[in-house]
């Protein structure tokens, strides 16, 4: 057995009494921080932190302007203001049509793309081979990948002449169902995945259960496993609604500018996010009430999506955590 | 107890479950003829004007001479300088958020869902940013440069989400292999984990990079022109993408231009449908990887 | 194969004649190509308790489950042979397998009660299948049986969640008996709970073979000896032996039964 040499053992008692940091100034600094791992750690550091910069940088951009535009136009006339006519003069800048127009179109897209979105994921879950769910999934999301300004010029060019030739011929070229149409089916899939993320955190034991207990597949899906999922499919449906709410080139092209107070689907309109795009397309002069008007649209969409995406995002973090 | 089970009413249920999975396979087929039809519609208009001149020539009054070439440039400097921006910060802050930081401080938490948060705010909001802070603020004007700012911003939080996964999805008996033999916290990162989590931190960056491919709205925003007629030389240039002149050439009345526009998204469709192939790749081949070492 | 009877005489104290409930007749059960259980011959007697027992692996499980058909949800499994209950075959294709598990009730390994109420765990199934009676009282009565019901009175709308792993399972135990079901399949039902709930749901068991056939798949041997009529010792797919309990722990046939039950393996 080698008997270590009197010096090695001397370094070693050395370490061990008096602590790492001291061994290593014999050769150099703990390599843990040396100069470069420092370094490395405050740069990544500070792009951790670059998210937050960004939110604040929203928040503040949207509120420094915001706050200029609400100086000129009270609370009241802006949230409860019923018209919408910010280029006539007098000015009237009311946002409820605008407010009305989003609406409408993100509640006739969710109509459309929840019960499709859900089917999908039930029969994807439930009824459908492997195989079939390998190849159907990618398919599903391509509907999510086309960019908005394709389903724009699919509702111009094709939802809207075949809605006129076979079931409204009074529609409007530029309408909020073609709308409401393509933007329901760009979420489909956004729907789609994130209930079916939603049924498969269910143990398999629960299902198990049911059967065990002498219930019919249909009754399991329905009673069981449907129920118990219910959460973070509220929180697909939170999100897509979210989404449906910010889009914008979809609406831009399709549903119009016309901001009114309506109803009525086959009318044209104007959603809050098509103003915007409206005022940037134009001449709108820099400084001017208009052009503030970009501001506080943007912060009453930022608040509607920020809240409706916080409330998701704790759904999905709680059905996430259910089956411990 | 005088409950007995009706032994005929599950027959009924059965009729239910036949029924109902019919039904959901029925939307499952309309959702896909759906897809197809779209598909099928738009090639069907667009493809017989896809000509060289069609990919040469600068827009134009006339919708027998215009091109994409403006936008076709612009396309691919925009996503090239967002790559540069996008990728380097959004993998540093994963990286950090991942590897760097304690699992169970409140902040780190607080920054994570932030970020998650951020992912679903709407574009324009980002375009509302990039037109205050970088057009303005920073006085770059309506050029590449401020686009591209904007739209790093705007796909920061999915490459980071998407980075964030692919490291955490590594198990740690590797990290713990590096830390064994005495290598620093960047060491491990930079040759064990970094090597290992990089196809799918790759499929990431694609699905990020052809999201950004497709936006409009932000870019509107900061004023990429609806009409060029160069391509951009330098990146304080003024510029106009794809996806711009679709929306500009279906705006407009006449029905040429609607072809145009058509034959831009063919082209515009067929770019994400390689790149989405592309990261389906990468994401099956980080998967077996994952499997095999484990 | 060597067919193994009982002797009636040999076996109730009371000296009641044994009747057979379910009978399993060269039964081979595959998964795929792998034989899980080979040439099984077995009957099982009413309102008695037949413990299955054996080390890891050695198939009673999956015997368990072939009872209730719920092996009919793993795909490549296969079923050879005849089992019948009350002497019809419940693999015969003209059998409906729901009405099978409305007869045969399960409870399994760890306890899986339903993410709903406590209410409404014992209520779901009765109430599908056709009850128009009074729930709260047919509710009542399963958790009384289950000697559930003073712990849980006052509470039986919150979530069953909120229950300790012992009351989740005697909540399992009662939603499986407010279907009335006449034979009773356990599968290792205490061994993911603590001393004082296994001791509580075993005397439960011992209450319960009064109204059901029962039988018991358990790890543990002490178990089988505690509250088992009969015992069935496995091993690697085959049925060693099968006798009152009494002669198995006793005096058993087989040396590998001896083995088994010293602990020389498994």
């Amino acid at each position: 057995m080698e008997v270590m040499p009197t010096e090695q053992k001397k370094i070693l008692t050395q370490a061990i009494t008096e602590g790492r940091d001291k061994v290593f100034s014999r050769f150099g600094k703990a390599p843990s921080k040396s100069f470069s791992e420092v370094l490395i750690t405050w740069i990544l550091a500070f792009h951790g932190w670059i998210t937050v910069f960004v939110t604040l940088a929203i928040t503040y951009v949207l509120l420094k302007d915001g706050i200029i535009f609400f100086q000129k136009v009270s609370f009241l006339e802006f949230f409860t203001g019923t018209v919408w006519g910010p280029f006539g003069e007098p000015k009237q800048l009311g946002v409820l049509p605008l407010v009305n127009g989003t609406l409408i179109v993100a509640i006739g897209a969710i109509v459309i793309s929840v019960p499709l979105g859900l089917s999908v994921a039930i029969y994807l879950t439930q009824y459908a081979s492997r195989l079939l769910r390998e190849i159907l999934t990618p398919l599903i999301e391509i509907l999510g990948g086309i960019p908005t300004v394709v389903y724009g010029y699919f509702a111009l060019d094709f939802v809207t002449p075949l809605l006129k030739k076979y079931f409204f011929p009074e529609i409007d070229i530029f309408n909020a169902l073609s709308a409401s149409i393509v933007v329901g089916i760009s979420i489909i899939p956004l729907i789609a995945s994130l209930s079916i993320e939603a049924i498969r955190v269910i143990p398999q034991k629960i299902q198990s259960g049911a059967y065990a207990l002498g219930l019919t597949k249909f009754h399991v899906i329905t009673r069981v496993i449907l129920p118990a999922s219910l959460s973070g499919i509220t929180a697909s449906i939170i999100l897509a609604f979210s989404r449906a709410v910010g889009e914008t080139m979809a609406v831009v092209l399709a549903a119009g500018s016309s901001p009114k107070m309506t109803l009525n689907y086959l009318e044209s309109i104007q959603t809050m996010t098509a103003f915007i795009v409206q005022v940037s397309l134009g001449d709108t002069p820099y400084g001017s009430i208009e052009y503030y008007t970009i501001y506080a649209i943007g912060l009453t969409l930022f608040v509607i999506t920020f809240t409706f995406n916080w409330f998701a995002l704790q759904l999905v973090k709680k059905f996430r955590e259910v089956y411990v | 107890m005088t409950f007995r089970p009706d032994f005929q009413l599950y027959k009924k249920y059965y009729i239910y479950g036949t029924i109902f999975q019919f039904i959901t396979f029925i939307v499952n087929i309309i959702v896909l003829i759906i897809l197809a039809y779209l598909l099928y519609s738009i090639t069907y208009a667009g493809v017989p004007y896809i000509t060289k001149d069609f990919l040469q020539n600068p827009p134009s009054r006339f919708p027998e001479k215009a091109g994409l070439y403006p936008a076709l440039m612009g396309t691919v400097w925009l996503i090239g300088l967002t790559a540069l921006f996008s990728v380097a910060m959004g993998v540093f802050a994963a990286i950090y958020l991942e590897e760097y930081s304690s699992k169970k401080s409140k902040i780190i938490e607080l920054i994570k869902i932030n970020i998650q948060n951020l992912a679903g705010i709407p574009s324009i909001i980002y375009g509302i940013l990039g037109l205050t802070l970088f057009v303005r603020g920073l006085s770059l004007g309506r050029s590449l440069l401020a686009g591209a700012l904007t739209m790093s911003l705007l796909v920061l939080p999915t490459i980071t989400i998407a980075t964030q996964e692919a490291l955490r999805a590594i198990p740690d008996s590797f990290r713990f292999a590096g830390y064994g033999i005495g290598m620093t916290r960047w060491q491990v990162v930079r040759y064990q984990i970094l090597p290992l989590a990089m196809p799918g931190i790759l499929t990431g960056i694609i699905l990020a990079l052809s999201r950004a491919i497709g936006e409009t709205a932000p870019l509107i925003m900061i004023g990429a022109l609806t009409y060029v007629a160069i391509a951009p030389s330098s990146i304080l240039d003024s510029f106009t993408v794809i996806s711009i002149q679709i929306f500009n050439w279906t705006s407009l009345p006449q029905e040429g231009f609607h072809k145009l526009a058509a034959a831009a998204i063919v082209i515009l469709i067929a770019v994400l449908l390689i790149m989405n192939s592309l990261s389906i790749v990468l994401r099956i081949y980080f998967q077996r990887k994952l499997r095999k070492i484990q | 194969m060597k067919e193994i009877k009982i002797q009636v005489n040999k076996l109730d104290q009371n000296n009641e004649q044994l009747k057979t409930k379910i009978k399993l007749q060269n039964v081979n059960l595959y998964y795929g190509n792998f034989k899980a259980v080979s040439d099984l011959t077995m009957d099982i007697y009413k309102n008695r308790i037949t413990s299955l027992i054996g080390p890891s692996g050695c198939g009673k499980s999956t015997v368990l489950r072939t009872l209730n058909r719920m092996n009919d949800f793993i795909e490549d499994f296969r079923i050879e042979g005849k089992v019948l209950i009350d002497n019809t075959d419940i693999y015969d294709p003209k059998v409906d397998p729901v009405e099978i598990r409305l007869r045969v009730g399960m409870v399994f390994q760890t306890p899986n009660p339903f993410p709903k109420s406590i209410y409404e765990n014992i209520a779901l199934g009765p109430k599908i299948n056709g009850y128009k009676g009074d729930l709260d009282e047919l509710v009542y009565e399963a958790l009384s049986k289950a000697y559930l019901w003073e712990e849980v009175k006052d509470k039986l709308q919150e979530s069953a969640y909120s229950l300790s792993g012992g009351q989740q399972q005697r909540l399992c135990i009662a939603r499986a008996i407010a279907m009335q079901p006449e034979v009773l399949l356990m599968d290792e039902p205490t061994a993911s709970l603590d001393p004082i709930s296994t001791n509580k749901i075993e005397e439960l068991i011992l209450e319960l073979k009064e109204y059901y056939t029962i039988i018991i798949v358990t790890h543990n041997m002490q178990q089988a000896a505690r509250i088992g009529d009969l015992t069935a010792l496995f091993y690697q797919g085959k049925l060693i032996e099968y006798d009152s309990t009494f002669k198995i722990f006793t005096n058993p046939k087989e040396k590998l039964t001896e083995d088994y039950i010293t602990g020389r393996f498994g």
